[in-house]
């Protein structure tokens, strides 16, 4: 069969007429249970919504993009790329959305957090030889999930570390170094160890380099936390759900991601989760 | 408001959360895997999706279940029991004003006893996951019906489904050995878990088929077995699909069918195998000198000649495809063509003619593009017929209720019976009557009457 790629319409149509051969590799339908999360449902759901049935479009929130339900998929069919399609279809016309790194203090070089939570004050001294700012991904998330194109500006020469893995990278593209924050740890050349007893969490959409940077640092939690995309913003308790499952294989222990978005699902879920650069400043869970 | 005091209350039993009332959150129920409904919604979405239920309940536990039974008792609300909704009849779709009560929360798997290979599993647990959970641990249910990926353990049991395996195996129903329902009026039924008892007819079948009509299944206690130690796949070529038949029925009766056994017509070999048909594959499966003893004596027992595959085969290819059915229903959607498929089963006596009977039924129906049938399960005593057709989905509403009508009362009058492993569900209720007798279905009346007064669960209109 001809690929789905590039033609959202029929990816939604040929999963829709699907079992949901792939449902319980979807993390936010297994975490959450909500039948609208599984992604035949879901496709169907993204049909309707399109042809103008009111009260649906929301439902297009419960994908995180995290493409387990591709690689289940026996024909790997694109339902992720076809639902942002879809979302940016039902948006409307595509927006621009603007963010700017914050300053928040101290002296020396630009380093700026990408990331959904701000650093608190004593992130300042945590990282100190550097003038720190903040660049907040939440709202450009949310609107880059729904069709917009984001534009992100940080002082020349910044130093960027990303703990979002859901905001577009390109966006950040010729601002300066782009580094993820386990890697960020070594380029700051902080001497980083992970609290004892704690888990490491390795996410579905870390790029296969971190991935490996990720798994030697300590005892690997290879699992999506079902929070990213668009549901941590736009439906932050499903999120919280669909991280139950994680929070449950950690059973307790400390898990320390690199995306912000899974530490908020998992800490919400009532398991402990700190982001890396968070552990800097003496976050346990 | 009833519905609204229900609603209330369910949120007391299950916790606000767990209740869902909004739009988005309700479409997905409006269906299940019945092809009419799959189809209808292919081509109209808006209106397919827009027959949600009123509110869907999940509960987290078996008390929540009985809890939610005896509100919906006390405030007149009719319940759908929902679990992976890959029923393929429609029998977990609720209809307009009605509550969804969702077992998919009910979703543990863990041992009853080890040594006795009895697992417990609520009856949310996906199949697969209840599978790989034992699989890790080197036992195995041995039911994998071609929905493994999709089932739920409450569906499967609340069907009566049968797997790949069930000619060696048997159906679910000889895997459950025990089990709890919460009934209206009663209360949360605990039917423990018994290699087998004389008190009675046992309760745990009475749910085992029930299909949403007689209370909700909560958890059940199923045998499962250690991993096999080897696999043989074979493959022949019988003469004709007859000869195919009379062929299975003495390796059935000398119990030396294969454990896992299909036979495809010449229509269904060349896309079901790729081979020229008929065809029959087969899989013994047990400690390696008894599953090459058992093929070799069965291979003496008929006239075609039984290849053994070791590497690339009809059968090991067939076992690599199984639960891929979307490459198949994508290509059909793609040139306009829709399809179902209906079980029936029959005694050899009555086996070809039956087989013969449904294969006009259906051809004789305009639109039609194709008919192929397979037989997937045997016994001592008949054989299970599956037949795919497919047709026109310009001309669904004309074209599907056609060919059911003709098949079911086709094969009826051919001596078969109307289902072998998909139930009722909606699709069948008109047809119940075919298989009980007049008396047959007023006493399945009665007792849905005695289970569910009020009628809170699915009811039949007999
Ligand atoms: C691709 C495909 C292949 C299939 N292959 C097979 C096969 O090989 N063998 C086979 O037997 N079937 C097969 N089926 C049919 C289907 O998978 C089975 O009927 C299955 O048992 C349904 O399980 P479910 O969890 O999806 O149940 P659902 O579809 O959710 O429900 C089925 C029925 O059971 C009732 N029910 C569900 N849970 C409970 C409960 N806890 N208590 C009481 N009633 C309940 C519902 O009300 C409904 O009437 C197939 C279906 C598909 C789509």
């Amino acid at each position: 069969m001809e690929s789905t790629a590039g033609d959202p319409e029929r990816a939604l149509r040929i999963c829709a007429a699907c079992p949901g051969i792939c449902q319980y590799s979807c993390p936010v339908y297994r975490g959450s249970n909500l039948r609208s999360a599984a992604p035949h449902v879901l496709a169907r759901i993204a049909l309707a919504a399109l042809q103008g049935s009111p009260g649906l479009g929301e439902a297009l929130n419960l994908c995180v993009h995290c493409g387990e339900c591709v690689r289940a998929c026996p024909i790997h069919n694109d339902l992720p790329g076809a639902l942002m399609a879809a979302r940016a279809r039902l948006a409307g016309e595509a927006g621009v959305v603007r963010v700017e790194a914050r300053p928040l203090g101290g002296s020396g070089e630009p380093l700026v957090v990408a990331s959904p939570i701000e650093p608190p004050g004593r992130a300042i001294d945590a990282l100190s030889g550097w003038r720190l700012y903040w660049l907040p991904t939440r709202e450009a998330v949310r609107a880059y999930w729904w069709g917009s194109r984001v534009e992100a500006q940080a002082p020349e020469g910044s130093t960027i570390i990303v703990e979002d893995l859901d905001f577009p990278r390109e966006a950040l593209e010729g601002l300066g170094r782009i580094l993820y924050s386990p890697e960020a740890l070594d380029a700051l050349g902080l001497q980083w160890r992970p609290p004892g007893d704690s888990l490491i969490h390795v996410p579905c959409k870390a790029p296969e380099e971190l991935r490996s940077r990720l798994r030697g640092l300590g005892e690997a939690l290879e699992a999506c936390s079902g929070a990213g995309g668009p549901l941590g913003l736009g439906m932050p308790e499903y999120a919280a759900q669909a991280a139950s499952r994680l929070a449950r294989e950690a059973g307790g222990r400390l898990v320390v991601t690199p995306c912000a978005w899974a530490a908020l699902a998992l800490r919400a879920s009532g398991a402990r989760a700190c982001t890396f650069l968070e552990t800097l400043w003496g976050c346990r869970g | 408001m009833s519905l609204e005091s229900f609603v209330e209350e369910a949120r007391r039993i299950v916790g606000p959360r767990w209740v869902l009332v909004e739009t988005w959150s309700l479409a997905g129920y409006a269906i299940d895997y019945w092809p009419l409904l799959v189809y209808r919604a292919l081509r109209d979405p808006r209106g397919a999706l827009s027959r949600g239920p009123a509110a869907a309940v999940l509960p987290g536990s078996e008390e929540e279940v009985a809890a939610l039974l005896e509100a919906a008792q006390r405030f007149g609300v009719r319940l759908a029991v929902y679990a992976g909704g890959s029923g393929v009849l429609g029998g977990a779709v609720p209809d307009e004003g009605w509550v969804v009560l969702d077992v998919a929360r009910l979703d543990w798997v863990d041992w009853f006893d080890e040594e006795a290979g009895i697992v417990d599993a609520g009856a949310g647990a996906p199949l697969a996951e209840v599978e790989g959970w034992l699989n890790r641990r080197g036992w195995t249910l041995r039911h994998y019906p071609q929905s493994l990926p999709e089932a739920r353990i409450g569906g499967l049991v609340a069907t009566r489904s049968t797997g790949q395996y069930s000619t060696g195996y048997g159906g679910i129903e000889e895997r459950v050995k025990g089990l709890h329902a919460a009934v209206p009026g009663v209360g949360l039924v605990r039917v423990k878990p018994s290699p087998r008892r004389s008190v009675l007819p046992p309760l745990e079948q009475l749910f085992t088929g029930s299909e949403g009509l007689l209370g909700v299944i909560t958890r059940v206690y199923l045998e499962a077995l250690p991993l096999p130690e080897c696999e043989l796949r074979v493959h022949w070529r019988p003469g004709s699909f007859r000869e195919a038949l009379g062929e299975a029925r003495s390796l059935a009766q000398r119990r030396l069918a294969p454990d896992l056994y299909r036979i495809y017509d010449e229509q269904e070999a060349p896309v079901a195998l790729g081979v020229e048909g008929p065809a029959a594959i087969g899989v013994y499966e047990g400690p390696c000198r008894v599953a090459r003893a058992r093929l070799e004596a069965a291979a003496e027992l008929i006239s075609s000649r039984v290849e053994v595959e070791e590497g690339e085969g009809p059968a090991s290819r067939w076992l690599r495809e199984r639960f891929n059915v979307i490459a198949s229903i994508a290509r059909l959607l793609e040139i306009g063509l829709a399809f179902d498929t209906i079980e029936f089963s029959a005694p050899w006596g009555s086996a070809a003619r039956v087989y013969e009977a449904a294969r006009s039924a259906a051809l004789s129906v305009e639109g039609v593009a194709y008919v192929g049938v397979h037989a997937s399960h045997f016994y001592p005593s008949g054989v299970a017929l599956y037949m795919t057709f497919a047709f026109d989905a310009g001309r669904l509403e004309e074209v599907y209720g056609a060919v059911w009508d003709r098949v079911m009362r086709a094969v009826s009058s051919a001596g078969g019976s109307i289902s072998h492993h998909h139930g009722i569900g909606r699709m069948r209720l008109p047809y119940l009557k075919l298989e009980l007798g007049e008396e047959g279905a007023r006493l399945v009346a009665r007792i849905k009457r005695a289970l569910d007064p009020q009628g809170i669960l699915r009811g039949f209109p007999l």
